[in-house]
């Protein structure tokens, strides 16, 4: 805890949030697009009932939240993580009196957190801006429906875990060349990968839950070799 | 309290040191010396455990160094390579961030401040530091949690006429009124011939000479810069 807490003060987290404010305002903003979309008169039936809904819309959020939030945690990972450990950063860092491998899944842990956090806020704030001002000005051809405040709820949780699955993977790429580019660029391609799934989430549930499982246990399982590394090495 | 026996460090099979002796006594200056590239940050980052020796060992008040064993550190003061900092934070915040790595009260902030002469800007954000303010601070920071050793790699670079007789004043006055013991490196063979009590010379990876500042004195009349130079160009004139 008291790790987390010495984490939290070195952390200038505050651009993060106001990146994280900025996806959550572009996700608003999103919905209301899509809300848009069917009253272009688009042939295909599966677009409209995509948009159309509630839960469809929500889905889309999910995914676009996805691909954000990945981006966003493979930078902040890079900037708290890696950089950490490289260049004359290293040289402060190991010179304490303190457990490495701590100190690894320390930064880890508050990298995820804030995710997690930052995530649920926003997709979960955005479905609830979203349905307000969707009845308000009847933009949904839909009932909002208790059902679909809980998919999404649902939904969010699992999205995390893909969402820290894709950066943990990403940040251990990164971390080969302790390289900015390639840590962002791991996390973008991965979720790029895994967006068109995670827009279908209502339909595909268990698939995207099994996905979101593996790859979070694969992303630990990267971040705790990544620890063994640090653990060893010389500076 | 330090003692280094034949220790050997190799790199990608390249030998940098070469069976190095060395012995450090407690309470005293011992200034490292040696060209570029001769090895002295390689043996201070070995004595502070972040390089692992290929062969050979270093102790530390009888204890062998190792990477994995991290006791030690808590009682070194390090400076190795150029000091970093959380930029955003002012400088007490970073000593604070320190001392609390440490294990350490905050007691001894405002002190080691006062003394490298930066208490009236110890709120301002470090990114509004001079590299000159920032070694300064570095210095603070190993001094900060009152260790018993004084690992310092080129810790002059970068400062004023005025900061650099303030350091050597403190240097000496660490050694004198608390009993610390300082490592020192600098290319600065004046400023190390003015705190030293004895000094290393570095050559082919191995200690070429360790002698007392004094000793230098009666050989070398000319002092510290000319026995260096003299080492380096193969021999000493007496």
């Amino acid at each position: 805890m008291n790790l987390l807490r010495l984490e939290l003060k070195k952390t200038n987290i505050k651009s993060y949030c106001f990146a994280a404010v900025a996806i959550f305002v572009c996700l608003l903003g999103l919905a209301h697009i899509f809300a848009w979309v069917p009253s272009l008169g688009t042939p295909d039936p599966n677009v409209v009932a995509q948009f159309s809904t509630y839960k469809g819309i929500s889905a889309m959020s999910g995914a676009i939240a996805l691909m954000a939030f990945s981006s966003l945690a493979s930078a902040m990972g890079y900037r708290y993580v890696i950089k950490e450990y490289s260049g004359a950063n290293v040289v402060l860092l190991f010179t304490y009196p303190i457990s490495r491998k701590k100190t690894v899944w320390a930064k880890i842990q508050l990298l995820t957190a804030f995710i997690s956090i930052t995530f649920l806020l926003a997709t979960m704030g955005c479905f609830v801006f979203f349905a307000i001002t969707g009845r308000l000005f009847s933009l949904v051809d839909d009932t909002l429906q208790l059902m679909d405040l809980i998919l999404v709820i649902r939904n969010a949780f699992v999205l995390v875990c893909l969402t820290n699955g894709i950066a943990l993977c990403a940040l251990r790429i990164g971390f080969i060349k302790k390289s900015n580019s390639m840590t962002v660029i791991s996390a973008i391609a991965f979720s790029m990968l895994l967006v068109n799934l995670a827009a279908d989430i209502n339909n595909s549930f268990g698939t995207v839950l099994g996905l979101s499982v593996i790859i979070l246990l694969a992303g630990s399982l990267l971040i705790y070799n990544m620890a063994q590394k640090i653990e060893n090495m010389e500076v | 309290m330090i003692q280094i026996h034949d220790l050997i460090k190799t790199f990608d099979g390249k030998e940098v040191l070469q069976r190095l002796n060395m012995n450090v006594e407690q309470g005293s200056i011992y200034g490292l010396l040696g060209a570029n590239g001769a090895g002295k940050t390689t043996t201070f980052k070995m004595i502070t455990g972040l390089l692992q020796p290929t062969a050979g060992t270093i102790r530390f008040h009888g204890d062998e160094i190792h990477t994995k064993n991290k006791r030690f550190l808590k009682e070194m003061g390090i400076l190795i390579e150029t000091p970093v900092f959380y930029e955003h934070l002012s400088a007490r915040e970073n000593l604070e961030i320190h001392l609390s790595y440490m294990g350490c009260n905050f007691a001894g902030i405002e002190e080691s401040l006062t003394m490298i002469g930066l208490v009236d800007i110890g709120r301002q954000p470090v990114s509004k530091f001079s590299l000159g303010m920032k070694q300064r601070l570095a210095i603070a920071r190993a001094i900060s949690h009152s260790p018993m050793l004084l690992v310092l790699d080129e810790p002059i670079n970068g400062l004023d006429p005025m900061g650099i007789r303030q350091m050597r004043e403190l240097f000496l006055s660490l050694v004198k009124d608390r009993g610390m013991t300082i490592l020192i490196s600098s290319h600065i063979l004046n400023e190390i011939e003015h705190v030293a009590d004895r000094v290393g010379v570095l050559v082919n990876g191995t200690i070429a000479e360790e002698v007392t500042i004094a000793e230098i004195r009666e050989t070398c009349p000319k002092g510290l810069e000319d026995y260096f130079f003299n080492i380096m160009s193969g021999g000493v004139e007496k």
